[in-house]
């Protein structure tokens, strides 16, 4: 249950320091609470450390932070909980930035090298997006998940849309160089197709051509399931982690659709003309 | 269309999804290929760093065990007794191994103090050589023992002079080139006299005999340590004695051999063999 503290809290105007001395004093106990509720989606920071950092903010330059709270507020809780969350934020995205999004570029980039300098120029293009306008964008968590994975997610986000965006922004295109194009280049091959293993080229073509009407057929569930194994190159786990359910039940959904796949252009072929089956 | 949020997509990885939601979401991934790479390439990195997490972990152990030894330092800081603390917890540490005495020694004391007892001065078949070179396998292997141990010089000096006697009867006067010194045995000087030992009764075609004695002697000692004498060793004596040595030895010696099965336990191991080692060791 959340603390109540609702202190004779005047807010037509600014505080004085004997008045934001008594609001601190009096929120102790509700700082170290709140924190306490949400330092666990805020890995690596841990308690100690960043509530005694969190306590000595608000005391720095005669509780500057307290005094400076707005007139139009509702009350002392809310405007804490407003910044405990950025101050969580703030204070989990500098610890793990550095670490995490240089190893989602060179994870991008396949390289071993934190000093190459495509590295660094996308690290940097990211770190300018994400600190904008007091790091605006991490500040939209609403933390309902885990701080590290939401930073990923973001960081991944930015750099798949910048790849994107490069087509219509011709200076992106000059400024982060044709390495960068490269990062997110569809494969020549259709992945796809290594559900399709026949011996005869020309016979394995005439079954890759159907396969585009075969999936259209699947439901949502099924389509993903070969997307994810076949497009995304995914492991079972992580399939099965996505459709919410056992690795056994992944590994049975998969050799089902994947018959399901084989039979629809085996019956397909059969119209052709043809009269094996593809095999898998 | 409306592309999933970047929080909901690591709600996604997380976990933390209603059902519902998890159907809404999956829908939209099968359909948006842009969600979709978002989606399976922090999935990916996420999976990844897990595997490295246990390596992350370590410097929180290491952050653990400093506070551990800055309680200790607080706690011993000025403590006058100390010391005294120390050299009770290094007393309380060895004393199980200081008052532990080898278990093989103590069985060979026990024997020799037995004879001493019955006052056993000649065994039975004293001038025989096959029983001799039974006998002086057994002495050599409390012997062995004994050095490896240390220490206990009177009782290395008692087996050292029985092995004497068993020399003489072997050897009549090359015994004592072969053990000047029966009260001084070292480990080098004593391995030289078991090699020349060896090399002598292999002219004679005793040898086998006296590896004999040292089998019997060391499957007792490994059964005083819990372990049971080797079941190829066994046949290959059992072999021996029912081929080669079969008129030599007493009939005694193959029956108690015979009794060894594939299963045979450890203090059965013990009693046979003993009862093999009797046969040699009884008074005349």
């Amino acid at each position: 249950m959340k603390a109540t503290i609702q202190p004779e809290f005047n807010a037509s105007a600014g505080l004085d320091i004997v008045q934001a001395e008594k609001i601190f004093n009096r929120c102790l106990g509700y700082i170290r609470k709140e924190i306490k509720r949400k330092i666990a989606l805020y890995d690596p920071l841990d308690f100690k450390t960043t509530s005694r950092k969190f306590i000595r903010r608000l005391q720095d330059e005669d509780y500057k932070v307290i005094r400076e709270i707005s007139a139009d507020c509702e009350g002392v809780e809310t405007v804490l909980e407003g910044l405990i969350k950025d101050f969580l934020i703030e204070t989990a995205y500098y610890a793990l930035a550095d670490k995490y999004i240089q190893r989602i570029i060179m994870n991008k980039l396949g390289s071993s090298d934190a000093g190459d300098i495509r590295v660094l120029e996308i690290g940097d293009m990211i770190r300018e997006k994400l600190e904008k306008d007091g790091l605006k964008k991490l500040k939209s968590f609403q933390e309902k998940a885990k701080f590290k994975t939401f930073l990923v997610t973001a960081v991944t986000h930015l750099l798949i849309d910048s790849w994107r965006q490069r087509g219509r922004i011709e200076e992106n295109a000059t400024r982060y160089g044709p390495e960068f194009d490269a990062l997110f280049e569809p494969p020549v091959d259709d992945p796809l197709k290594k559900l399709i293993k026949l011996e005869d080229e020309d016979f394995m073509n005439k079954a890759a051509a159907f396969l585009p009407q075969v999936l259209e057929q699947l439901d949502y569930k099924e389509k993903l399931a070969i997307k994810l194994k076949y497009e995304q190159d995914m492991k079972l786990s992580a399939i099965a982690r996505t459709l919410g359910c056992t690795r056994f039940k992944a590994g049975i959904l998969m050799k089902q659709i994947e018959w399901k796949i084989s039979r629809e252009i085996a019956g397909k072929l059969k119209q052709g003309g043809r009269h094996e089956a593809p095999g898998r | 269309m409306k592309h999933l949020e970047d929080e909901d997509i690591a709600r996604m990885i997380d976990g933390t999804i209603s059902k519902r939601e998890r159907e809404r979401f999956l829908e939209h991934l099968s359909g948006c290929d842009s969600c979709l790479s978002v989606y399976s390439e922090s999935l990916k990195f996420i999976e990844e760093e897990k595997k490295n997490r246990v390596m992350l972990k370590l410097p929180r152990v290491g952050v653990v065990i400093d506070g551990w030894r800055r309680q200790a330092r607080t706690f011993f800081a000025g403590n006058r007794l100390m010391p005294v603390y120390a050299v009770l917890l290094i007393v309380v540490v060895l004393l199980p191994f200081l008052l532990k005495e080898n278990a093989q020694v103590h069985y060979i004391e026990e024997c020799v103090t037995e004879m001493e007892v019955r006052g056993i001065h000649q065994f039975s078949g004293s001038n025989d050589p096959v029983y001799a070179s039974v006998r002086a396998g057994i002495f050599v292997e409390e012997i062995s023992v004994l050095i490896d141990y240390g220490g206990k010089e009177d009782l290395r000096g008692k087996l050292a002079a029985r092995l004497f006697k068993e020399l003489k009867v072997l050897f009549n006067d090359e015994a004592v080139s072969l053990l000047p010194d029966p009260g001084h045995l070292e480990e080098e000087s004593f391995d030289v006299v078991v090699r020349s030992m060896g090399t002598m009764l292999d002219k004679r075609r005793l040898s086998g005999l006296f590896q004999f004695g040292r089998f019997v002697e060391r499957g007792i000692l490994v059964s005083v340590d819990g372990k049971r004498p080797l079941a190829e060793e066994v046949e290959r004596y059992r072999r021996l004695v029912a081929g080669e040595y079969h008129d030599k030895l007493p009939p005694g010696v193959l029956k108690e051999l015979n009794k060894f099965g594939a299963v045979t336990g450890i203090n059965e191991s013990k009693e046979i063999l003993t009862g093999i080692k009797d046969i040699f060791l009884a008074a005349e």
